[in-house]
């Protein structure tokens, strides 16, 4: 019995002692062998990394009006694998996104576990899928750009591409700046995959992208495309190109060309309208170069009164095999009247007595032929060839604007130095870059650069008001404010062939205004056209010109001369000095505000004291 | 030898707590040590925990907002395109020359107001 009893226990004993072996087999198998494994499971489990996408800054004009913007988009992928009925979802598919059912159905039935069926739908669409609750759709937020203005500064502004990257214009000069850093964070979630906050961990911080401020002003810009876009209508011009520079900062205030394409809706129009013709391509200037050819010959130290004969229209040289033609006979001119009656034979004698190394050289000076540097791609740097490279034929063509090859923006920053008492600026384009409200890089600083002195400056700048006044510019007079400038008319190259065509023009009109207090050059091109009086840039460039410069100096609130000016107060609150005889009538109120500066100015010293001037100015 | 006399069935099951007095008390205070014991471990635990739970509570409000503040923060965005994109100067020129008839004023119908140093009164 005793025997009995013991041998039960004995057994009993051993199960449990094996059991609990198996146990501790089982616990070194989990704890040890398998630990990593296990380890890396649980982790799998319970944390993930999720890859924060920055938001792609914002691109704003001068005044902040946004011309570029990204907002989340859903995009909606489909597991081919999982959805049941490829026929009917795709179906429903083009009824809510619309699109062909036989794309979607030919994505759905690839059998893929990953595949785009739309990118970048609207929220209302979103919805609508949802409530469809078919198996195997789903949506990945992504970032969506949006161009509010549309057509306007399109060729300025560019786009992005559907993976967020700039392909074109600032779009694509600000990539590094705008486009941001991806960040890493890892969350911890629990059993519904909801992420619990506090166990979030920053691997990679994200940094968003910034913010870039142009210098371009809305309202310049739109009356820039506005005034072109009606005389392309008008003339049945190709193309219109217009820059707007402010010449004693070089600040970009529009840069135009007409016809635009929505930003929103690329695809739909031609590449060639994505580029921006006023930086990316160059042209044949014309008579707008004999400001150049005026400049060389002022510099050279030639006098404009010295006379030259024009001849009766036509002129042979180069042994008689080549002709040089005016639209006009004029006889004996001045080097002033050359230049004001754009006669090409003048201006070919006035290149001759100057010799072509003094030519090429001002046009050197004034930047030809190089980049402008402005923060923009693909710049091209226009043709100028060197003096040694130059034919017989040459020195007469370049004096006449053609051998060369310029940008917009070349020449109308040429014409800005003139502005500017000689002085060129750098053409800035932005004004700030900044990221959560700070400055992430700082405004391009004004970079001159003397091309004139300031007499031969001064001058040409008469020249060029005396063109407008009483020579071929006289339709971009602008009463009240005086404009000075230059007309030019150019033969377009034929395509393929040497010669130029004897019917399509390019015309133009460059020059600043006002002449006294020059507050912008502006340039204005038509690319073929015809009008009444003939196509000429005195007749279609011109009075565009005018236009626009009116428009915008009215904007800039710059009066004209004899206009009505009505002079009043100031009725904002001045910050007051010690010295302030009315600071005796204080209110509680001014007392408070000034006791609190002068605690900090205390504090923070001069500093202080010249921000809160700032601020209240 | 006389035997002892058998216990009657109440004394059977608590005589033993009436047998020692002494004993009994012992066992009673060792009963509330082990009851204060556990408390106090119970105590512990939920202080540990209670923290746990609340942070993990205010992390899904926290999550909550913060998904709350990205989806206003879309609307304001959304809500800014929309302004810019209804205050396209073509439009507005367009408003007020067809909807309200107006033009743009000659240069002789222009008066500047130049705003000088000074107060109103």
């Amino acid at each position: 019995m005793k025997q009995g009893f013991s041998r039960r226990l004995m057994v009993c004993g051993s199960l449990v002692v094996f059991g609990f072996c198996m146990l501790g087999v089982k616990l070194s198998i989990i704890q040890i062998r398998d630990r990593d494994h296990l380890v890396a499971y649980a982790e799998r489990q319970l944390r993930r990394t999720l890859v924060v996408r920055p938001r792609r800054g914002d691109v704003v004009d001068a005044r902040g009006r946004p011309l570029a913007v990204s907002i989340n988009a859903p995009s909606l992928f489909a597991n081919a694998r999982v959805v049941a009925d490829p026929g009917n979802t795709s179906q429903a598919l083009k009824e809510i996104l619309g699109g062909s059912a036989e794309e979607y159905f030919e994505k759905l039935s690839d059998r893929r576990s990953y595949v785009w069926l739309k990118r970048k739908i609207n929220p209302d669409q979103q919805g609508k899928i949802e409530k469809l609750g078919i198996d195997g759709l789903g949506f990945v937020t992504e970032s969506r750009r949006f161009y509010p203005k549309r057509e306007l500064a399109s060729s300025l502004v560019g786009f992005v591409g559907v993976d967020d990257a700039g392909m074109y214009g600032v779009e694509q000069s600000y990539q590094e700046h705008m486009g941001g850093r991806v960040g890493r964070i890892r969350i911890q979630r629990d059993a519904k995959g909801r992420s619990v906050h506090p166990e979030s961990r920053v691997l990679v911080p994200a940094r968003p992208g910034a913010h870039v401020r142009l210098t371009i002003d809305e309202v310049l810009q739109y009356i820039v495309e506005k005034e072109l876009s009606a005389q392309v209508r008008r003339v049945g011009a190709r193309r219109a190109i217009g820059v707007m520079v402010e010449p004693r900062s070089g600040r970009i205030l529009a840069l135009a060309s007409v016809p635009g394409f929505n930003p929103n809706t690329y695809k739909l129009y031609g590449a060639s309208l994505w580029k921006e013709p006023a930086i990316q391509e160059f042209y044949e200037p014309g008579s707008t170069f004999k400001i150049v050819t005026a400049a060389a010959y002022l510099d050279a130290g030639e006098s404009l009164s010295k006379k030259y004969f024009a001849e009766n229209g036509s002129y042979r040289y180069g042994k008689g095999r080549h002709t040089l033609r005016d639209h006009k006979k004029y006889g004996w001119l001045t080097a002033e009247e050359v230049i004001m009656k754009s006669s090409n034979i003048g201006a070919f004698k006035m290149a001759r007595d100057i010799g072509k190394h003094q030519l090429h050289f001002m046009a050197q000076r004034f930047g030809f032929g190089r980049k402008t540097r402005i923060s923009f791609p693909g710049e091209a740097r226009g043709v100028l060839r060197s003096p040694e490279k130059w034919s017989k034929t040459s020195l007469a063509a370049v004096a006449i604007g053609q051998e060369v090859g310029v940008t917009p923006l070349q020449m109308v920053m040429a014409v800005a130095a003139v502005a500017n008492g000689g002085r060129m600026p750098r053409p800035v384009l932005h004004d700030s870059i900044e990221r959560d409200g700070k400055k992430a890089l700082a405004a391009q600083g004004t970079e001159f650069r003397r091309v004139l002195s300031r007499s031969v400056a001064e001058r040409l700048g008469a020249l060029m008001r005396k063109v407008v006044a009483e020579g071929t510019g006289r339709r971009a007079e602008i009463p009240g404010y005086g404009a000075a400038g230059k007309t030019g008319t150019a033969q377009k190259v034929l395509p393929g062939r040497r010669g130029y065509s004897r019917s399509k023009f390019i015309m133009s009109f460059v020059g600043f205004a006002p002449y006294e207090n020059p507050r912008f050059a502006l340039i204005v091109i038509f690319d073929e056209g015809k009008a009444p009086g003939g196509a000429w840039g005195g007749t279609v460039a011109a009075p565009v010109w005018r236009r626009i410069a009116w428009q915008a100096l009215r904007y800039m609130r710059v009066p004209p001369q004899g206009a009505r000016v009505l002079q009043v107060a100031d009725s904002r609150p001045r910050v007051r000095t010690g010295a302030d005889p009315e600071n005796g009538d204080r209110t509680m109120g001014e007392k408070v505000l000034d006791a609190a500066r002068q605690v900090r100015r205390y504090l923070h010293g001069d500093r202080a004291q010249a921000a809160s001037w700032d601020a209240t100015r | 030898m006389r035997r002892p006399k058998a216990r009657s069935g109440w004394r059977k099951r608590f005589g033993a707590r009436f047998s020692g007095a002494a004993s009994s008390v012992g066992s009673d205070v060792s009963l509330l040590k082990a009851g204060l014991c556990i408390t106090f471990i119970a105590c512990s635990a939920a202080a540990l925990v209670w923290p746990h739970l609340e942070m993990v509570k205010i992390g899904y409000r926290l999550a909550h907002l913060e998904r709350q503040r990205a989806k206003l923060l879309q609307d304001r965005r959304v809500l800014r395109i929309e302004v810019a994109a209804l205050r396209q100067l073509d439009r507005v020129e367009s408003i007020a020359r067809k909807k309200m008839e107006m033009v743009f004023p000659e240069p002789g119908q222009i008066v500047y107001v130049m705003v000088g140093p000074g107060r109103a009164n």
